[in-house]
């Protein structure tokens, strides 16, 4: 798995890829913390948490927002991102989880939102691709 | 003509600054480009062009789009664009039983106009030409339908009520309750739900023929026929839009109306029964006198009593005319031999039963209670002479015949010898409606009365307690015939008792003796006076009903309608993101009082300043507390001693949208909020003390209280994670309630919420409680700099003259009222990173600037330096009162990065221009350089040329603050 933060005039778009859907929303969260933060240290508590939503798509924003907001209420910048993404009876599920390492521990810029704004996020040949633009 | 060619889009230039995209395909308006070429070049760089292009599909977008010289890419909409969207058309539909429509299967029945229904699918080819009925709250209303959208195959439940009567709708179809608009995922049995128990007659197109022709006006005078065509009523056929309102009016007269000299048609009644009558009489473009009272003596059996009699008339041959050749008799009725209309055999039933409802309004009895000693039936009567007696015998007929016809049975007329009249023989003719519950319920509620609401109201609680009997006794068979069977069986009755949920004695008397007929229902069910003392019928003929049961019943098409409806538009979300905005605090130094100390300062501003990510608030709130900053704003910092009063002059809207509503923004948002009440964030915000270096204008400058090296504060941040957490939850409802309309659209980030909605009017509340937060974050970081000021300059803040210059969003939604092209109205004026600067005069700036116009804040880049400008005289005209928010982007953060080093850039801006750097990180000063950004100075002489913001004053960093 692997992304790339991309150019965007006034946002910052993360462009990812990874070989199953698990591994390209985990790789669009890593990419999301990069965007905050250039060197990201060791340390903290990894924590877990569930999202449904009722497509891929949006489970892949509603995954992203819950990070963002459990980044502000826990005030730890989520890094080291897995995700384990499942589908039933038309219900999208994601079980991810995070290391979160606290505000005092990092120097970190903030990132407002995620955005559906050219969002991508598509089977390839190779595995996944994704691209989310994050409002900064 | 000059036109500038970009990327498959031409723009045609229609003066000096101002380009336009001419509407084509799906925009629903053309959108405006106002910059220089030079500006031009860069908007025309990235996607701004498509984004504004993509904006103007919007439905309801007026006049045109228009992004601001600083206009660049954003996400949806472009930053630097404004949108005005009309306030008329919206989309709301909560239908026969007081829900939005959005996501009901394809029999769901939606009332429509003129007491006329229509399962929803059948909307599909017609949509376009009909009213749906909205429960407003206050009042039912008949609004036109704006969309229909099939949503393919859903997972549906059904929600049952007490009353038997079901819904079936999506998890996220909103349903009305006590406590607002709930999802049906989240209503359990026990909720009450908001039902309107009127269901109609199914809407049918009557068949095509004249009635009324200019013959039958034959030697009426040419001014009055004249008078009926300009209104459309000459020719009349049967499928005039105006036909139903004569109908009601006709059916009305039979009862208690009468002609007077002079063309007057006079109507009597109650007060409220008269108002709904003047409201048709203007529909049909007449105008209706007011309503008079007056006090009259009767005499019965020697005792004299008073009554108020209320009336009011229409003066109009015309229309007095056409209500005679209709069927309305001139002389009095009881000799008239007035009979039925000839044409209404031929009309539709929902047409006939307009005529028989408001007849039935002014000569029905109301609904009351069913005695058994007192049998009670609606029923009509009429005395007619001996002559005109057949003519009402076959008045009665026809009107027992539509009946049958719509599936309600009437008893034989019924006949009694009267001799009231001194100078005939009369005879009493009477109908009553048959008082089973099953044929009482289809009576009320699809016939019912018109006209007459307080006869509607006690019908529409009979339906309800009707139907709530109904439920019960047939709940009680079931348990007779069930126990019955079981004791035949062999099932001991000591065993039975215990098996049902019911008394003993229900239980013994099924098994035992039986019982003639059907069982009564138990003791504790309410009688019909209880019920209707219990029951509360809103203004909107709505009644809560207690939900029994929700039910999964498999997957099924949904479908969604939208309805226009009074003051509401689409509103957009994605394109009015944090509130973001700027204020300007002045001081009374100057730059020499200054200088030298920069280093101090900044560090001291630093240090009280909360910035970056995770750096705290200068409040931490309960839950309780962002509710009251929510509902407050800057009112909330004053009672808190974070403000002086003086604040509240001078914020636009005074500090407070009253419009916020705190319970409408997420719990989840409320969390992000609580720990982030005065913090700057990161990304563009940042606080900088300036040095005024330029004014333009003395006479604008001294009012709003800056002369050159003057020191100022500029604060830039916006509603920080709880306005974007606002954002994205109402993001994500209007994609799953409105999924039609966003498809649509061409970007997904432009999901609208159909005005008038439920979630539009959330959203609205939320955004204007979101408003509220970022007044209130600005207004702490305000304090806290007024303290910073206090101590490194040994100074009472007071003695400093730290008062606010202004505070003014460029990222927000506003009711507001402009001038559309062809008309003024009122619309949602959306600015997403554009400022409001209205000139001198408009009512909604602050008193202290209304001679001069509204002050205008535009932050510049570090090394560029910011301006003050005053709302110009072209700007109401030329954007709806909008100038530009900034410098605006030319370089993306990542190849920013890529180009600067944090610690160079800031070494530079100190070295060479004396500005003051400190920043949480050394990325953020990078991605902010000032090479990222326009050129401000060419943004700000566009729009002084343009005359929408004028120059007043330059002003240059000192000292900045960043995330």
């Amino acid at each position: 798995m692997s992304y790339v933060l991309r150019d965007h005039t006034a946002d910052v778009a993360v462009e990812a890829a990874g070989a199953t859907i698990d591994e390209v929303f985990a790789a669009v969260a890593d990419g999301m913390a990069a965007a905050m933060c250039e060197s990201v240290p060791g340390g903290g508590e990894r924590f877990a948490f569930s999202v449904t939503a009722e497509g891929r798509e949006p489970l892949l924003f509603d995954y992203l927002d819950e990070l963002i907001y459990e980044r502000d209420v826990r005030r730890v910048l989520p890094v080291d991102n897995r995700a384990s993404v499942s589908e039933a009876d038309g219900v999208w599920r994601v079980e991810a989880s995070a290391r979160g390492v606290g505000f005092d521990d990092v120097s970190a810029r903030d990132l407002k939102a995620v955005t559906y704004s050219e969002m991508d996020l598509s089977e390839t040949d190779d595995g996944w691709y994704a691209y989310v633009v994050f409002d900064v | 003509m000059t036109t500038y060619e970009a990327d498959g889009i031409t723009l045609e230039q229609v003066r000096e600054f101002v380009w336009e995209i001419p509407r084509e395909g799906g925009m629903n308006a053309p959108a405006r480009v106002l910059a220089s070429e030079a500006l031009l070049d860069e908007i025309s760089d990235d996607k701004t062009l498509q984004q504004l292009r993509n904006a103007t599909h919007l439905p309801g977008v007026r006049k045109y789009a228009v992004c601001m010289p600083d206009g660049h890419q954003g996400y949806g909409f472009p930053v630097g664009g404004v949108a005005a969207i009309d306030a008329e058309h919206g989309c709301i539909s909560p239908g026969a039983i007081g829900y939005d429509i959005n996501c009901l299967t394809a029999d769901t029945d939606v009332l429509l106009s003129h007491g006329r229904s229509l399962p929803i699918a059948e909307l599909r080819d017609r949509f376009e030409s009909e009213e749906a009925v909205v429960p407003t709250g206050d009042d039912l209303v008949e609004s036109g339908i704006r969309l229909f959208t099939e949503s393919g195959t859903k997972p549906v439940y059904e929600v049952e009520t007490e009353t038997g009567r079901t819904l079936q709708a999506t998890a996220d179809h909103p349903v009305r309750t006590d406590d607002g608009m709930v999802d049906v995922r989240d209503l359990e049995a026990g909720d009450t739900v908001a039902v309107h128990p009127f269901e109609g007659i199914e809407h049918e197109q009557p068949e095509e023929f004249t009635i009324l022709s200019p013959e039958d006006f034959k030697g009426e005078s040419r001014q009055l026929v004249r008078a009926l065509e300009e209104r459309d009523l000459l020719p009349l056929t049967s499928t005039d839009r105006k036909l139903p309102y004569l109908l009601k009016m006709v059916g009305y007269l039979l009862g208690d109306g009468a002609f007077a000299g002079n063309g007057q048609t006079w109507f009597y009644g109650d007060p409220e029964e008269l108002e709904a009558i003047r409201d048709d009489v203007r529909a049909l473009g007449f105008k209706p006198s007011r309503i008079y009272e007056r006090e009259r003596n009767h005499e019965t059996d020697g005792n004299t009593f008073e009554t108020t009699e209320y009336s009011f008339t229409v003066t109009a041959r015309s229309l007095r005319k056409a209500f005679v050749e209709l069927g309305v008799p001139e002389q009095p009725k009881v000799e008239s031999g007035f009979t039925t209309p000839e044409y209404l055999g031929r009309l539709a039933d929902w047409q006939k039963a307009l005529f028989y409802a408001a007849y039935f309004g002014t000569e029905m009895n109301a609904p009351a209670a069913q005695h058994d000693k007192n049998r009670y039936r609606p029923k009509v009567s009429q005395t007619r002479t001996e002559s005109t007696a057949d003519a009402g015998r076959q008045f009665l007929e026809d009107l027992r015949e539509f009946l049958g016809d719509v599936g309600i049975e009437a008893n034989a007329i019924e006949e009694f010898e009267t001799d009231s009249n001194r100078d005939h023989r009369t005879v009493r003719l009477r109908v009553g409606i048959k008082n089973d519950s099953v044929n009482l319920v289809r009576f009320f509620s699809r016939v019912g009365y018109r006209y007459n609401p307080e006869k509607q109201r006690k019908a529409l609680k009979s339906v309800q307690y009707l139907r709530a009997k109904e439920r019960e006794i047939s709940r009680r068979e079931r348990i007779a015939s069930e126990a019955q069977a079981l004791a035949d069986g062999g099932t001991a009755v000591s065993e039975l008792r215990d098996g049902f949920d019911i008394n003993d004695r229900f239980v013994e008397r099924s098994v035992w003796s039986g019982r003639s007929g059907r069982p009564q229902p138990g003791s504790d069910f309410p009688d019909y006076d209880e019920f209707c003392s219990e029951t509360e019928v809103k203004e909107d003929g709505t009644i809560q009903s207690e939900v029994v049961s929700i039910e999964a019943v498999g997957e099924k098409p949904v479908y969604d309608i939208g309805v226009t409806h009074d003051a509401h538009a689409f509103l957009a979300d994605g394109f009015v993101v944090s509130n973001c905005g700027v204020r300007m605090v002045k001081t009374n130094l100057t730059y020499d009082d200054v200088r030298g100390r920069e280093a101090e300062l900044v560090d001291a501003l630093f240090a009280n300043v909360p910035t970056g990510l995770g750096g705290g608030g200068v409040f931490e709130g309960t839950k309780g507390d962002i509710e009251d900053i929510l509902e407050g704003g800057v009112e909330w910092a004053l009672e808190e001693g974070y403000a002086v009063p003086g604040d509240l002059d001078h914020c636009e809207d005074e500090g407070r949208r009253p419009d916020a509503d705190p319970s409408a923004v997420s719990q989840k948002a409320k969390d992000r909020g609580k720990n982030q009440v005065g913090s700057l964030g990161s990304g563009n915000h940042f606080l900088e003390v300036q040095r005024v270096t330029d004014v333009y204008r003395d006479d604008v400058a001294s009012e709003f209280g800056l002369e050159r090296d003057q020191i100022v504060v500029l604060i830039h941040c916006g509603s920080r994670g709880l306005g974007h957490q606002v954002c994205t939850d109402y993001l994500r409802e209007i994609e799953q309630a409105h999924a039609g309309l966003l498809d649509r659209l061409p970007d997904k980030e432009l999901a609208a919420a159909p005005a008038g909605s439920q979630l539009a009017e959330a959203y609205y509340g939320a955004m204007c409680a979101a408003i509220n937060f970022a007044w209130v974050n600005r207004q702490l970081i305000t304090h806290q700099t007024r303290r910073v000021f206090g101590k490194v300059f040994d100074e009472d803040p007071e003695a400093l003259g730290m008062d606010l210059l202004y505070d003014v969003a460029h990222n927000i939604g506003k009711k507001e009222v402009h001038d559309l092209g062809d008309e003024r109205g009122e619309v949602y004026l959306h600015r997403k990173g554009a400022t409001r600067a209205f000139p001198a005069g408009r009512e909604e700036v602050p008193p202290a600037y209304r001679g001069v116009g509204q002050p205008v804040l535009i932050p510049g880049s570090m090394g560029a330096g910011s301006y003050v400008l005053r709302g110009g005289e072209n700007s109401l005209a030329e954007t709806f009162g909008s100038t530009a928010h900034g410098a605006g982007r030319l370089m993306s953060r990542t190849q920013a990065k890529q180009e600067f080093w944090g610690e160079d850039v800031m070494d530079d801006l100190r070295d060479h221009n004396q500005v003051y750097v400190k920043a949480q990180s050394g990325a953020t000063v990078a991605e902010e350089a000032p090479g990222v950004y326009k050129d401000v100075d060419e943004v700000v002489r566009v729009s002084d040329a343009l005359g929408i913001g004028d120059r007043v004053a330059r002003t240059y960093p000192v000292c900045n603050i960043k995330g």
